[in-house]
């Protein structure tokens, strides 16, 4: 076998192992570290073993996913989501349909200060389920609103899948977080489209809200105001280059940590709890990066990824295509895997494809569109069956609702995703606008 | 992101207990480091803005201070059975096929970490020999690896225990 059909059949076994329940991390670590000892020997894999979790964990780029991890824990426990609920329903709640509305719009504001789709998800819907049983909205429309909305986590900034893709193409993290700025207030707007049309078409799923006076819809806005100045500062710093996003993401940990502690949502006990959830879901990122880690450098060994290059450029099909069709296998994967796990998969092979290409786009205007495209269409999964965990965590979160009206719920949502997904490939301007701007 | 889907197994056997308790324990550590760095880097960006004098060298104690707090929460994520899987193609097959698989990951896990624990007391012991340090603050490499150690060797002794934890209840 030469070095290409050896990294071709460990791809295989990998999906075999992934297939048979082996957590990705380790497959990832087995085959490549197995690959790597095919191809250059058992020695060198023993001396690269030395030092390389080292080197992958002490990344400086990468600190910003812990930071972010705690800052998200922080935030679900600051009561923060009630006030974000009880504002966008001031505002919003006396239109037809509008108490889903607040909730997407809930979930909007604290998607900017978690970067968490099912922590925004469900903690949204611990206050924002209860309201709408109580207008009699129907199950399907109250579920997959919530569902769907939990996605704004990842999409509007800090979002920790986007820090991952931005350090797995080499790309700037805070020019990323640029590009997913506008994307992010579209896909906001484009659900508060969809129940708008939902609503009209049924309008027994979702009956009007209580209307606000003006004092208590400023009031309301008020309330939120730790989620307005932590956004500007954490985000705005970010972008406008006054700090690294680590130190954004430090500032917001800190910012999100003061606030739960002022509002008495974090004593110690609850503090404990905050450090083990992001220890879990650290640990969880991390172990697939370093089997990402020992699998690139298998990939890399083996020269495959530049091969398959040449193998597309050469068969013959226009770029669009191409693109079409990796757009497709994510969304396929997406219904059955993690998309952090998902992205670090395949972006070492399908980056080097997409960089071939000619997209009429310089490279980092490449890489900011392709990771905001990769980014929607990895998250559609997390409300796709037979996986999507936003739609299982809401779905258990409400006792009446059945899990197939949630799943028909999130139709609508998915069907302004692919729409979203068009325009957005459609004009690349409105993903590089604020990047271009702010440069 | 799977961080909801985290459930806590119930070890009631002494080593699982011990092993449960020190992973715990672990994360913890990593915790508060972790707490301890992102006060540390307001602290410093604070001291830039309105004094004009950063904390000397800040992101060479981030760098190795996140390394050191993700390896402590290694063990801790596995114990939890926090790990990513695709559970869609086994969803369906009996319990004991679900079990032996797992089992079969946890001693691939037990493997990979038993070596990557062994292999860094190298990686460690030529940190010092070469006197690796870091650019600025002169922070000795080697510090970190000690913490490497210890938690992937506490990883490993975690995975061959929660493939013993299996295979019994495969049998039973």
């Amino acid at each position: 076998m030469n070095s290409f059909e050896i990294a071709i059949s460990a791809i295989g076994i990998m999906l075999g192992l992934l297939a048979l329940r082996i957590p990705v991390g380790v497959a990832m670590l087995l085959v490549g570290m197995g690959g790597y000892a095919a191809l250059a020997g058992f020695g060198p894999l023993l001396s690269y073993a030395k030092a390389a979790p080292y080197y992958r964990f002490s990344t400086y780029d990468l600190s910003v996913v812990p930071m972010f991890l705690l800052m998200s824990q922080f935030a679900t426990k600051a009561g923060l989501s009630a006030a974000l609920f009880r504002s966008a329903n001031a505002y919003l709640g006396h239109r037809k349909g509008g108490v889903a509305m607040a909730a997407v719009g809930g979930c909007a504001g604290f998607g900017a200060i978690c970067g968490s789709s099912l922590a925004t998800a469900a903690t949204m819907a611990q206050v924002a389920l209860p309201e709408l049983e109580r207008y009699k909205y129907s199950g399907a429309l109250a579920t997959g609103a919530l569902a769907a909305g939990g996605t704004l986590g990842i999409l509007i900034p800090p979002s920790v899948v986007l820090v991952i893709f931005a350090i797995a193409v080499e790309a700037n993290i805070v020019t990323m977080f640029q590009a997913a700025f506008v994307p992010g207030l579209l896909a906001a707007v484009g659900y508060l489209l969809t129940i708008a049309i939902y609503v009209r078409l049924k309008p027994e799923a979702g009956p009007v809200g209580p209307k606000a006076s003006k004092t208590e819809r400023r009031h309301a806005l008020l309330e939120t105001w730790p989620v307005i100045v932590i956004f500007t500062v954490v985000i705005g710093g970010i972008y406008l280059g006054v700090f690294t996003p680590t130190e954004g993401a430090a500032f917001g940990a800190v910012g999100t940590g003061l606030i739960a502690v002022m509002r008495g949502g974090l004593g110690w006990d609850s503090f404990l709890e905050c450090i083990k959830g992001t220890a879990s879901s650290t640990a969880m990122i991390f172990l697939i990066l370093l089997g990402a880690d020992f699998f690139n450098a298998f990939l890399g060994l083996s020269r495959m990824p530049l091969e398959l290059v040449e193998v597309i450029g050469a068969s013959g099909l226009s770029p669009m295509s191409i693109l079409m069709i990796m757009l497709l296998i994510y969304l396929l994967l997406g219904c059955v895997m993690d998309s952090l796990a998902m992205i670090l998969l395949t972006v070492p092979i399908f980056w080097p494809i997409i960089a071939g290409l000619d997209f009429g786009l310089p490279e980092d205007d490449l890489k900011m569109w392709f990771g905001i495209l990769v980014l929607i269409v990895v998250e559609v999964g997390l409300i796709t069956p037979p996986v999507g965990l936003n739609v299982f965590v809401i779905n258990s979160m409400s006792k009446t609702v059945k899990l197939k009206e949630t799943f028909i719920g999130v139709l609508p949502f998915l069907a302004s995703d692919f729409i979203r997904v068009g325009v957005l490939i459609l004009f690349p301007t409105l993903t590089l606008w604020l990047p271009q701007l702010l440069k | 992101m799977s961080d909801a889907s985290q459930e806590i197994v119930a070890y009631k056997n002494p080593i699982g207990r011990v092993l449960y308790f020190s992973s715990r324990m672990a994360a913890i550590l990593g915790g508060l480091i972790m707490t301890a760095l992102v006060i540390m880097v307001v602290v410093s960006v604070l001291g830039r803005w309105l004094i004009s004098s950063p904390i000397y060298g800040d992101f060479e104690m981030v760098e190795m201070g996140t390394a050191i707090s993700v390896m402590l929460f290694l063990p801790y994520c596995h114990m939890n059975r926090g790990n990513v899987i695709v559970d869609l193609f086994m969803a369906w097959a009996p319990k004991w096929a679900q079990l032996f698989f797992d089992i079969v990951g946890s001693i691939a896990l037990a493997v990979i970490a038993g070596m990557l624990s062994w292999r860094m007391i190298y990686g460690g012991l030529e940190m010092v020999e070469y006197n690796e340090t870091t650019y600025i603050l002169a922070l000795p490499l080697w510090w970190a690896f000690p913490f490497a150690v210890v938690s992937f060797a506490l990883l490993c002794a975690c995975a061959i225990y929660t493939a013993v934890h299996d295979s019994i209840r495969m049998f039973r």
